[in-house]
């Protein structure tokens, strides 16, 4: 019996030992993977305000300029409003969502919510097992009233643990692949697509100094009527304190797109470490071992609290 | 018919539309001459003496003409420096949509996969129905038998 008993604790730990060192996402890797994947789904709604502002600046200038009547004659009808038309914005807004919606796919990948299904769907068959067990030992207790159960609880439960943990080990194998895989193939797009988004969005981008040149420039013409107004003082003094306004907007319009274009940068350095140690970790390193033990440590103590569940919740078999 | 500051023709503006380029230097060249132009101006437009000779009732019909002409040729510049801030913009615009194209197809992939993870929890559920069905389906039979 002792024997028995110390064969399985044997076969557990080394299931354990095994299963936690091969080819799982580390607990670090994972949380850089969600936070990445969380700061990604924030930005491009942050970002794309910025892009449309730029468009109503320009519309704001023509309309300012109409009302003034110092508008440049023979413009383009069709670019009369702004030089930027809404295809120019829904394209860059396009990608940001393209990225928005891939750190959406990483923070879900890396979320240990089908580990929680794995724990459940392992304890509802640890149930499901012992309903048998019992039925089966109820019919041969009715040939022979001394008869026990076919299988004992602890062999129940140790099976039940056997599941849980072949079913995690399985599970964070096939998403580190799946991790690795999707990271390499982002990893090919997302440096040119940040570049390109920062040249453009920096503050000497074409959007930020389209937008700066024309708040300055509405405020002048504002300035100008103001100047030249010969109506009440109180409409003057209003043109002249919009005209005071929108330079102070002009003067804060680039640290709105820096702080966009800091936000990317980020995104892309916090990305290029995510896809580095997801590499690393095919490979045995220092740290890699390191990282293993404090993984083997917390699937231990893992299945330590899940094997007190099931201690807790133990079907009534007799044995 | 050419139109702005800069002389495009209507064939140029259609093609700038459309998402062709034109070379870098031509757009980064207009760029340059234009703010220096636009530096100019404005450095005279902006100052008091332009805004109290403007403001002032008395200013002869002959020098606020050559006032408008001066801030609508401003005006000009910066309609210019405008389509040429666009025109850069335009010209990138065929390479977002080939990102856009390509981060698309790597979210397809990335969705899969979290779709055959749910699949393997799911197959412990699987499991789990097997074992109740098998145990409801001995009850079964012992309820018959007695």
């Amino acid at each position: 019996m002792v024997t028995t008993m110390i064969a399985r604790i044997k076969f557990m730990a080394t299931l354990i030992v095994v299963l936690s060192t091969v080819g799982c996402a580390s607990s670090s890797t994972k949380q850089i993977a969600t936070d990445l994947g969380t700061e990604a789904a924030a930005l491009a709604p942050l970002a794309e305000a910025p892009l449309l502002e730029v468009r109503n600046a320009q519309i704001r200038l023509s309309a300012e300029q109409a009302a003034s009547q110092t508008a440049p004659s023979g413009w383009d009808e069709g670019t009369k409003e702004a030089s930027i038309d809404r295809d120019d914005i829904a394209l860059r807004v396009a990608l940001l969502r393209e990225i928005g919606r891939y750190g959406h796919s990483l923070a879900a990948l890396a979320s240990d919510g089908e580990l929680e299904r794995i724990d459940a769907a392992a304890k509802d068959l640890y149930g499901a097992l012992g309903g048998i067990n019992s039925t089966l030992g109820n019919i041969e207790r009715k040939k022979k009233s001394t008869a026990k159960d076919p299988i004992s609880a602890d062999d129940l439960a140790i099976l039940s643990t056997v599941v849980n943990v072949a079913g995690r080990w399985y599970f964070e194998h096939e998403r580190l692949k799946a991790m690795r895989a999707i990271t390499q193939q982002a990893g090919r797009l997302i440096p040119p697509a940040v570049d390109l988004l920062v040249e453009e969005l920096s503050e000497k981008g074409s959007w930020a100094l389209s937008y700066e040149l024309s708040l300055t420039s509405t405020s002048k013409e504002l300035y100008r009527r103001g100047i030249l107004s010969t109506t009440q003082p109180a409409d003057k003094r209003m043109l002249i304190e919009e005209a005071t306004r929108l330079r102070s907007q002009a003067a804060g319009a680039l640290t709105h797109f820096s702080a966009v274009t800091k936000a990317l940068k980020k995104f892309d350095d916090g990305h290029k470490a995510l896809k580095d140690a997801l590499e690393a970790e095919s490979t045995v390193t220092v740290r890699n071992a390191t990282a293993s033990v404090e993984l083997l440590r917390a699937e231990v103590m893992r299945i330590k609290a899940y094997k007190a569940m099931l201690d807790a919740e133990k079907p009534t078999t007799s044995k | 018919m050419r139109s702005y500051f800069t002389g495009r023709t209507h064939q140029q503006t259609l093609h700038l539309k459309v998402g062709h380029s034109m070379p870098e230097k031509t757009i980064n060249d207009s760029r340059k001459e234009i703010t220096e132009a636009l530096d100019k101006l404005s450095a005279l437009l902006d100052s008091d003496a332009y805004m109290e000779m403007v403001a002032d009732i008395d200013t002869p019909p002959d020098v606020r003409k050559q006032l408008n002409a001066q801030w609508s040729a401003r005006n000009k510049l910066v309609r210019a420096l405008l389509d040429v801030y666009a025109m850069q913009i335009k010209a990138n615009n065929a390479r977002f949509k080939e990102f856009v194209s390509a981060m698309g197809e790597v979210n397809k992939a990335a969705e899969a996969a979290a779709d055959g993870l749910k699949k393997i929890s799911d197959r412990i559920q699987d499991a789990v129905a097997l074992a109740k069905a098998v145990d409801n389906a001995i009850q079964a039979a012992v309820s018959v038998a007695v």
